[in-house]
């Protein structure tokens, strides 16, 4: 039995506004196992940022907040540490890359001082073992010239070099976790799988946990073991990437499977899902999904589907794999 | 590898809710106006000061130039709530006369500065070439003078006086409104449906009147806002300085300045008009700033 | 670094030559005759042509703006009126005095703005914010001139604290530059505020306290230092606001300053005064900016020099 090293349970993360509360994250579990790589997978808007930045505890800035559930993360509930103990995780047992690789690295000061930066506080190393520490991260993701690129200001980079410094500022400490979201999505195609590799042999060597936010299948089938599916602030189905990807049992799905093209298999056009995602003041009754499913069944928009065991290590949400006769209302 | 492309286009961050019913641009404003209660309050304040503008020599207890020589320099009591100054005037009732002095001047100046800067803002912006160059130009040399320097430049020429004041604090107001003029005339020229009258021939005067004008608008109307309490201070600075009003007109600089000289003994002389040009500049930029943050599309809750 | 500051430099001659033509023209638009002006009401009509040929007024514009642009450069600022002493020397006098007034309202505007703006930032919409933002707002309403007569009223004649006005010692300035400085103080706190949200709405902040550094730290060492790029300029523009209400100030604290050499001159019609000082004000504010762009420069490091 694989070891616990992130245990997500029942969160709860709402978004207070004028016209009222926006459960973004509502109601979702997902584990990572230790030295495991696990995809959260969904379209825009589904809460699966907001899963991450509820994980960091990075919600300040946003009108969000976690209401319930628990963070268990080494024993400790991270849902309710302290600011100050929060402090001492994150960048050093977790540590975060971000989607925008342009924006995400201050713009006025030098690359080698913002890896430094988080050394010195988390190892408590001087000044000068940061910075042989900060070059030897660059060279560690492959920047060529680290020892010049050290001293240089982050515009001087093109995006996927200043990907490469993220992943070396996020790793610099060592993390047991690395959260990335969207780690590629800004990225040049050839440029993308160049990270994707960097990330993979890292986590490998040294036996770090992914958490891995994505909206692109293609990521999920080279890095993950495991994949979560959500929709709407919920998990739908969540199995290793391979059920997922050969028998997916949720029709949202199976409606993204279809809407990325197999190699070698020819088909006319691909499918896409109808319809948008349900906007957060606009919530269907029932299952969130119903509106858009081309499975409806009566019950669908009347109840919601509980996220069911359908086979071993293999959940789902729908009433397609539950009794639907135990509408009790 | 293949992305997944879902409807990109319905992007919608969670944390933005949509607008669920439909609300037109004017409810819209309203929605957001009305929530910045300090701003609202502002605003019936600015309301209030207008009908004082108005029915001000109707309503006040005492004339403007109504002399009591036996009751000179007297603190606030019941009978002059704000007391009299040094020929036994009601402070209070000249204030509330001089509202419309006040008011007259720093709308008409406004208003006259906005008008010119409006119009060389408009060509410049949608003519650009040589054009452009030359009023931005000349927009630069009027910035290369503090304001309140400009204006007495300008009063050393024409003349210390009302009028003068007036013609002073609209020629540097144009500057400003030339500048934010263009900047706006520059975004709107470039979108699609500028291009679109453009392309199916529409004369430039109809473009610059019927589409890039009205795109404009609500900067010309938050900076309005905000210059106007900014004329009111030049206005009084100028009285205050000798260069506008002359005494004894009850504008709220030149009482101001009059009262000077029994600073030791009737402070209240000089405290009065003072708290009167204060509270109105405040009420204007209060109201201005709630404006600015209703109209401001890039402002979100 | 040197070809930016020499094209910023070579970048402001044209706006030199436009003032100065400006200021030129401004004695020639004076309703009445300069001459006559010069050599008083009651001189005699050949008196009066014999001022016009001394100050060359019988000649061509060109040429009188050819002569008028040399006599600057050789810091000849022509004749007061009212003392009849060189204008150069009048102003040299007085600018001492506005010059430090100036740096100390700046000084204390920088420092309270900036305290106010980033406190008003980072406690957003709660009471420290609302105070913060209700003072500024405050200090941008109010009539610098009535604030000064206030704040005279209450230290130096009620507690008899501090000087009524002049500049006898240090302590002629604490007033004075008080109430100089409280509009600028006001701008730059709402200014900084506002900037300062901006960066605090950036990736790289998120990616700050994602290291897990301090609140403090992302405030104070990330995101102050982005945000002052906008506040620099704006404070250095706001160096011609101070410029413009030294003139009022110093009327009202009776300072041995430029502005109130320049409402005795207005007063008195004293053009070559009045002349030379929109020139010089126009210099210093024109130099300023210079200041500000070459700043921006030192502070954003993604600034091209070319």
């Amino acid at each position: 039995m694989a070891e616990k090293l992130l245990e997500i349970k029942n969160l709860q993360t709402h978004f207070k506004s004028d016209r009222g509360v926006v459960k973004a994250v509502d109601d979702v579990t997902i584990t990572v196992n230790k030295g495991e790589t696990v995809g959260v997978v969904g379209e825009s808007g589904c809460g699966k940022s907001v899963t991450s930045l509820s994980v960091m505890r990075l919600l300040k800035d946003t009108p969000g907040k976690i209401v319930g559930g628990t963070i268990e993360f080494e024993g400790k509930d991270l849902a309710h540490l302290s600011e100050k103990e929060m402090r001492l995780i994150r960048g050093n047992d977790i540590a975060m890359i971000f989607q925008e690789p342009m924006t995400s690295l201050n713009p006025v000061y030098k690359i080698g001082r913002q890896i430094e930066e988080a050394v010195m506080l988390h190892l408590k190393y001087d000044k000068k073992q940061a910075r042989e520490h900060a070059i030897k991260m660059l060279k560690l993701v492959g920047i060529p010239r680290a020892e010049e690129i050290v001293d240089e200001f982050p515009y001087q980079l093109s995006g996927g070099m200043r990907q490469r410094v993220m992943i070396a500022m996020a790793m610099a400490c060592n993390p047991k976790l690395l959260i990335a979201d969207e780690p590629t999505t800004a990225l040049d195609v050839t440029i993308q799988a160049q990270i994707l590799d960097l990330m993979r042999n890292l986590s490998k060597e040294r036996g770090t946990s992914i958490m891995m936010i994505t909206h692109d299948l293609g990521v999920v089938a080279e890095m993950c073991d495991r994949v979560v599916v959500m929709y709407a602030g919920k998990v739908v189905e969540e199995a290793d990437v391979f059920t997922i990807f050969e028998n997916p049992k949720h029709p949202y799905t199976e409606g993204l499977l279809n809407s990325v093209p197999k190699l070698g298999q020819k088909i006319k056009r691909l499918e896409s899902i109808p319809g948008n995602v349900p906007t957060p003041g606009n919530m269907p009754q029932g299952c969130k999904f119903a509106p858009r499913c081309g499975k409806v069944m009566d019950i669908c928009t009347k109840q919601d589907p509980e996220l069911k065991m359908i086979d071993k290590d293999h959940t789902c949400r729908c009433w397609l794999y539950q009794e639907s006769g135990v509408l009790e209302v | 590898m293949a992305e997944l492309k879902v409807n990109e286009a319905i992007q919608q961050p969670v944390s933005q809710p949509v607008n669920i019913k439909k609300n037109t641009p004017i409810t819209e404003f309203w929605r957001k106006f009305k929530r910045q209660k300090l701003a609202l309050g502002a605003g019936v304040f600015v309301v209030l000061l207008f009908i004082l503008g108005i029915i001000g020599p109707f309503i006040a207890p005492y004339g403007a130039a109504e002399f009591d020589y036996d009751h000179i320099l007297e603190g606030p009591s019941a009978q002059h709530w704000a007391g009299t100054d040094a020929y036994g005037r009601d402070i209070f009732s000249r204030i509330i006369i001089g509202t419309r002095i006040s008011l007259f001047i720093s709308i008409l100046s406004v208003l006259l500065g906005a008008v010119g800067g409006t119009v060389l803002g408009l060509i410049s912006g949608y003519y650009g070439k040589w054009i452009d160059n030359l009023i931005m130009r000349f927009c630069d040399i009027l910035f290369a003078f503090p304001g309140i320097l400009l204006a007495i430049g300008i009063i050393a020429i024409l003349g210390p006086g009302l009028g003068n004041v007036v013609i002073a604090i609209s020629i540097f107001s144009v500057p400003m409104f030339a500048r934010i003029v263009r900047s706006s005339t520059l975004a709107v020229k470039s979108t699609v449906y500028v291009e679109a009258t453009r392309s199916i021939g529409a004369k430039p005067r109809r473009i610059i009147w019927k589409h890039i004008f009205p795109g404009t608008v609500s900067a010309i109307i938050v900076n309005f806002t905000m210059r106007l309490g900014t004329a009111i201070l030049t206005a009084a600075s100028l009285s205050f300085l000798g260069l506008g009003a002359q005494p004894p007109s009850p504008e709220w600089g030149a009482m101001l300045s009059g009262g000077r000289d029994y600073l030791n003994t009737a402070p209240h002389v000089t405290f009065f008009p003072g708290l009167a040009i204060f509270l109105t500049v405040l009420a204007f930029n209060l109201f201005g700033d709630g404006l600015r943050d209703a109209l401001d599309p890039k402002i979100k809750d | 670094m040197l070809r930016y500051f020499l094209n910023r430099l070579i970048g402001i001659i044209p706006i030199l030559f436009f003032v100065s033509i400006f200021i030129f023209l401004f004695v020639h638009m004076i309703p009445g005759d300069p001459a006559r002006l010069v050599a008083g009401q009651d001189a005699s009509l050949a008196d009066v042509k014999a001022v016009e040929r001394e100050l060359g007024l019988d000649k061509p514009l060109t040429t009188q703006y050819v002569h008028f642009v040399t006599n600057i450069i050789q810091g000849d600022l022509g004749v007061s009126l009212k003392t009849k002493r060189p204008v150069f020397d009048e102003i040299a006098k007085r600018f001492m005095p506005t010059f430090w007034l100036t740096v100390w309202s700046m000084g204390w505007a920088v420092i309270f703005g900036l305290l106010i703006g980033v406190i008003s930032a980072t406690k957003r919409n709660k009471w420290q914010d609302y105070v913060g933002m209700f003072g500024a707002v405050s200090g941008i309403s109010l009539p610098s001139f009535w604030l000064g007569l206030m704040l005279i009223q209450l230290f130096s004649v009620n507690l008899g604290w501090l000087p009524t006005g002049g500049l006898d010692s240090w302590k002629s300035y604490i007033l004075p530059s008080i109430t100089l400085g409280a509009g600028v103080a006001a701008v730059i706190a709402r200014f900084s505020r506002s900037s300062l949200m901006d960066v605090l709405k950036e990736d790289y902040i998120r990616t700050g306290r994602a290291k897990g550094l301090k609140e403090n730290k992302v405030v104070w060492g990330h995101a102050l230092k982005n945000s002052m790029i906008p506040v620099v300029t704006m404070t250095g523009l706001q160096f011609g606001f101070l410029l413009g209400g030294s003139i009022v100030i110093e009327t009202v604290f009776s300072w041995p300053g430029l502005g109130r050499l320049l409402i005795d001159s207005v007063a008195f019609r004293d053009y070559p005064v009045i002349q030379a000082e929109m020139l010089l004000f126009a210099l210093e504010f024109i130099l300023i900016n210079l200041i500000v762009d070459l700043l921006y420069g030192v502070l954003n490091p993604q600034i091209r020099y070319d």
